[in-house]
């Protein structure tokens, strides 16, 4: 049964659909249209995140925020798939938002735990990025302004 | 000057290498990222700056999310489309399903390989193909068939077997209950939308009572004018005929089919006629207490009285602001409803030429008819108030057995057309111009109590406790039905026949279905007429109370 799991692992929203695949799954919505139901609309959202296409994922995120709207009995589920949607794409304070949101309901969903895990770890390395950006930005700062005070003070 | 310039160089220098630096860091492959941390004495100095305020960075956007979404419109805008706020977040429901979607994609998967595997084997309509449910004829797993499984003897296959049939039923039952799950998340949102219709419906009727309560005004409104222009040296201006109402209330299609709307107690004995204009609008009821009153159905609330018979009225008409009744007391009576609260009657004409109760009365245009029990029909002016013609109908025998409720049950006149129905069953068809009869109608085994035509056909009610609809262009029977009491009244349009029938029910006959219906027999007392426009439905009881049903 580990192929049916409840909750899919990060991996699982790494490996891209076939071309076929993903057109079967927008065939089937606008064979439903106008009264859509939830699977085939997370069927297709799915999909979407499943993309190795940044612009496929963004556009499944946007399905799903749609599905937990319209569908509170999914929501649970819903912030997990929104999590790793938004993990994905590079949203990670997202990401960090509804996983916390999910854990704080479902304090004991271990797979959630590890995906807060993996986003915050992601977060603090891109902290320290970010911190060597800012680091960078106050030594040129500084550097310049040194550079201008002191051609003030030559010119004097 | 130079000062200035040297200041704007360097300025541009600096906003270049922050420009550089940062992109250079951010965008660079993770590899040289992986570099820049490995340098220790780096990584060292930004962990100890980040231990004490870990907490605090996580609540802020990362830098390169900064950086990256903040200038871009697009990323804006896909933001707030799709980001769910925190009261969202927040508003969790306790319930978790069985299954979860992601279970029920996956179990989905395995058809979509089916589907594609056969568009790739044949290649004929590939474009629009889509997972089709209960289109597998056989729920085997691909490449197990019926055959295998009683022929096999390998027993290394078989259980393979066992292992694949197992876990497509897995599958099957993530599938069934999802399907189940989303049913009640269906059955919910239709709740949700009967809730919403409700809130709605509530809000078309408060707009039709503030419309009805600005045509108040309007009429008010148009009689001071009216009242002021007296003053002034009189025009002798025709009256312009306007309708009385501009707006037009629709709710009553909103209801459920056969739902009341209301009910109101608009008199103390038993209800003998009325009549009204429009769904919601004004209505003129006659009893048995001798009073004719004026309602304002939105309102269900009295706002007049017709005063000046002297016994009861049995018929009445109303359109527009135009009333005419016709009384025990011999006469028929027209008024004006737009002068009712002002100190002179409402009342126009008085026609008092008949010499025995009036039964019976219609008008179209200028031209009013009514029957009496004196045996004669007059046809009146109502411009002026005078008799034009009177007709006699003293030839007609009653039938045996009956005693006759009223000798002229009912009549109906169109221009020079008079449709006319009398105690011996017989409709008769006359031509006012000659006074002659045209045609008659005869079928009916009890008298005729209430009758109406259109253009197309003529329905007629007896005593008999059948309802004749007859062609009125072959002069035949089309259609005729019997209810179980002796019929009161009834009306007609191209969907229904609606009719009263000497018990509690109002009966309607919906001619398009074929079909026969009721509303209000859980009343206890009995009904003994209905009116009807546009779906809505009046119906007046013995007990002087009126109900007002969406049909």
């Amino acid at each position: 049964m580990s192929k049916l799991s409840y909750l899919p692992a990060l991996e699982d929203a790494n490996t891209p659909l076939s071309k076929e695949q993903l057109t079967i799954l927008r065939n089937q919505l606008s064979k439903e249209q106008p009264n859509i139901s939830i699977q085939s609309q997370f069927n297709y959202a799915w999909g979407l995140i499943k993309s190795a296409l940044k612009d496929d994922s963004k556009q499944g995120i946007r399905l799903l925020s749609e599905i937990y709207k319209e569908y509170p009995q999914r929501r649970r589920e819903c912030l997990y798939y929104l999590s790793i949607g938004c993990y994905k794409v590079g949203d990670y304070s997202n990401a960090r938002r509804y996983a916390e949101a999910l854990l704080e309901n479902e304090p004991e969903n271990t797979q959630a735990q590890q995906l807060k895990n993996l986003i915050e770890d992601k977060v603090a390395k891109e902290g320290l990025i970010g911190m060597a950006v800012i680091g960078g930005f106050l030594a040129v700062g500084g550097a310049a302004l040194t550079a201008i005070l002191t051609s003030k003070k030559s010119r004097r | 000057m130079n000062l200035g310039d040297d200041y704007l160089a360097s300025t541009t220098r600096l906003s270049k290498a922050i420009a550089t630096t940062a992109s250079s860091l951010v965008q660079q492959s993770t590899q040289s990222r992986a570099s820049l941390l490995q340098n220790p004495h780096y990584t060292q100095a930004m962990v100890s700056t980040l231990n004490g305020s870990r907490k605090v960075l996580l609540r802020l956007k990362t830098t390169s999310e900064l950086l990256r979404g903040r200038f871009s419109t697009r990323e804006q805008i896909y933001r707030a489309t799709t980001e769910l706020a925190d009261e969202l977040l927040q508003d969790l429901p306790d319930q978790k399903s069985a299954y979860s979607l992601f279970q029920g994609f996956n179990a989905v998967l395995p058809d979509i390989d089916d589907v594609i595997k056969e568009d790739t084997q044949d290649k004929t309509d590939g474009t629009q193909k889509a997972i089709t449910d209960g289109q597998m004829n056989d729920p085997l797993p691909k490449g197990i068939t019926h055959q295998k499984l009683k022929t096999c003897q390998n027993p290394k296959i078989l259980a393979s077997y066992q292992k694949q049939i197992n876990y497509k039923l897995d599958l099957i039952e993530i599938r069934k209950g999802l399907a189940a799950a989303e049913i009640g998340e269906i059955d919910e949102k239709i709740q949700q939308l009967h809730e919403m219709r409700a809130v709605v419906l509530l809000r078309v009727q408060k707009f039709e009572k503030d419309e009805t309560y600005l045509e108040l005004q309007l009429e008010e409104l148009a009689d001071r004018i009216s009242l002021v222009k007296d003053v002034e040296p009189a025009s002798p201006e025709p009256e312009v005929e306007t309708p009385r109402r501009k707006t037009k209330p629709t709710s009553q299609q909103y209801y459920e089919s056969g739902s009341q709307i209301t009910r109101f107690q608009a008199h103390e004995e038993r209800i003998t006629t009325f009549d009204f204009d429009v769904p919601f609008g004004t209505m003129c009821s006659a009893a048995l207490d001798n009073t004719v009153r004026v309602w304002d159905l939105s309102q269900t609330k009295c706002i007049g009285l017709l005063e000046g018979h002297n016994a009861a009225v049995t018929s009445l008409q109303m359109d527009n602001h135009t009333a005419v009744t016709g009384s025990l007391d011999a006469t028929l009576k027209l008024w004006d409803l737009r002068h009712m609260d002002e100190g002179e009657s409402p009342m126009v004409h008085s026609f008092e030429s008949h010499m025995d109760e009036v039964t019976a009365l219609h008008f179209h245009h200028d031209t009013l008819v009514s029957g009496s029990a004196d045996r004669t029909i007059r046809q009146w002016d109502m411009t002026t108030g005078h008799c034009m013609q009177t007709l006699d109908v003293l030839w007609v025998q009653s039938l045996a057995g009956f005693a006759p409720l009223s000798f002229i049950g009912a009549l109906q006149c169109y221009d020079a057309a008079l449709a006319l129905g009398t105690a011996d069953g017989v409709v008769r068809l006359w031509d006012l111009r000659s006074g002659e009869v045209v045609r008659e109608l005869v079928g009916h085994t009890g008298s005729v109590t209430c009758l109406q035509f259109d253009s197309q056909h003529l329905a007629s009610g007896s005593a008999d406790r059948s309802i004749r609809i007859w062609d009125l262009r072959m002069g035949g029977l089309f259609d005729a039905f019997a209810y179980e009491s002796p019929i009161s009244s009834l009306q007609f349009d191209a969907r229904r026949i609606v009719s009263t029938s000497s018990d509690s029910s109002v009966r309607i006959y919906d001619r398009v279905d074929q079909r026969h219906w009721s509303v209000g027999e859980e009343e206890a007392s009995e009904c003994v007429y209905a009116r009807y426009k546009e779906g809505y439905l009046l119906e007046g009881r013995v007990d002087g109370s009126v109900g007002a049903w969406a049909v």
